[in-house]
């Protein structure tokens, strides 16, 4: 983007701090859905390596660097939406919630999620920067945790982030879901056993279709603030305890 | 051999120097595009697109703002209500609305019934002279 360009948007952001929630609260949003689409694009180049998909603009040792330094700028970008949402104020976050699951009284389960997804991140990269001195046993059955890191941060995304009623959040979300379900289906050709082929596709098919059935009747419901966790006092003191939708963005 | 060895050389640097720029170029995307959902959350999420809050800071309640189109169409937990007192964790809370325009305490003064007068004729522009 142009530093023309840039410098307006970035005043943007500025103005609307001195109107509405902290700079921290979308910095926290936006960073964790860029990380989520890094975390895509990390998981599609690491099928691709497995696959030995080369091509003459992107040779294996190009997409194999692509993979390490996407993967650890992914790392950065979860590390800044921690940060900035341990930060900011409103919802309390600690920064050992951000660890421990189960630790926050703000939506625990869905936060506890990205705790896990966290920790899974970490001992990815840990385990991989950590390569030549470890078992390559030890490194790969860590390594398949990046499978399961990916849906579990969809879902913290989609129950935690209070922004996934927008429709362009669930485009993009949407968009990410199909390129890892296609890397999978990649993955899951190169198994050796039917059996496993079976049990992933249908493993896929069925979180597909649960996730839909998620965001149906959770976050794209009225009321889903309470439902999640969000604690009595920041839903709106119109009606907190009934479960009324008050009139403020948390009762949502 | 020597021509072979820097022929590998070369190739090593040129996809070294590709894995860079393609980084640095996704690098750069991925904070542009930081930034620009920034810039998107401010503007579709509560808070940002109501500016006056319908609460009573005087007594502490809550009260309401007027929710706008768009803080009904998404699913924010950011207030929009112009509370200044809360209590718990929703005291912070309050922080996000510091910036926030509150109503008057009082309302304002009624304007004197006697008019003024009329104000005097302006007067005359002093030409200068340049100091002469």
């Amino acid at each position: 983007m142009p530093g023309g360009q840039l410098w307006p948007a970035a005043g943007h952001v500025l103005a609307a701090s001195s109107y509405g929630p902290s700079p921290l609260w979308y910095t926290a949003r936006a960073t964790g859905v860029v990380a989520l689409i890094l975390l895509t694009i990390t998981v599609a180049l690491g099928v691709a390596g497995t696959a030995r998909l080369s091509s003459q603009l992107l040779p294996g040792v190009v997409r194999s660097g692509l993979h390490r330094n996407v993967s650890l700028l992914a790392v950065a970008f979860v590390v800044v939406h921690v940060l900035s949402s341990v930060l900011d104020p409103y919802a309390g976050i600690k920064l050992i919630s951000a660890i421990v699951p189960f630790s926050s009284a703000y939506r625990p389960f869905w936060l506890s999620l990205g705790a896990i997804a966290f920790d899974m991140l970490l001992a990815l990269v840990l385990t991989s920067l950590l390569r030549s001195r470890i078992p390559y046993r030890a490194w790969s059955v860590v390594h398949w945790l990046g499978y399961a890191c990916w849906p579990i941060a969809l879902w913290h995304g989609l129950g935690t982030g209070t922004d996934s009623r927008l429709s362009w959040v669930l485009i993009l979300f949407g968009a990410c879901a199909l390129v890892v379900a296609g890397a999978v289906g990649t993955r899951l050709n190169l198994a050796a056993s039917s059996l496993n082929r079976t049990a992933g596709l249908a493993g896929t098919a069925a979180f597909v279709v649960a996730t839909i059935v998620f965001v149906a009747v959770g976050p794209l419901q009225p009321g889903w603030a309470r439902r999640a966790g969000t604690p009595a006092s920041m839903l709106g003191s119109a009606h907190p305890a009934s479960g009324t939708p008050g009139r403020t963005g948390a009762a949502r | 051999m020597q021509e072979h060895v820097y022929r590998a050389s070369r190739r090593r640097d040129e996809r070294l120097g590709r894995i860079r720029k393609l980084s640095l170029w996704i690098t750069g995307g991925a904070a542009a595009a930081s930034l620009g959902m920034g810039t998107a959350f401010a503007h579709a999420i509560p808070g940002h697109t109501v500016t006056t809050g319908g609460g009573t800071p005087a007594t502490g309640t809550a009260g309401p703002a007027p929710a706008t189109s768009s803080s009904a169409a998404s699913g924010s937990t950011g207030g929009t209500t112009g509370t200044t007192t809360q209590q718990g964790s929703s005291g912070s809370a309050g922080r996000h609305h510091r910036h926030r325009l509150a109503p008057p305490a009082s309302a304002p003064a009624t304007p004197k019934a006697t008019p003024k007068p009329a104000p005097a004729a302006p007067p005359a522009p002093v030409v200068s002279s340049g100091g002469s």
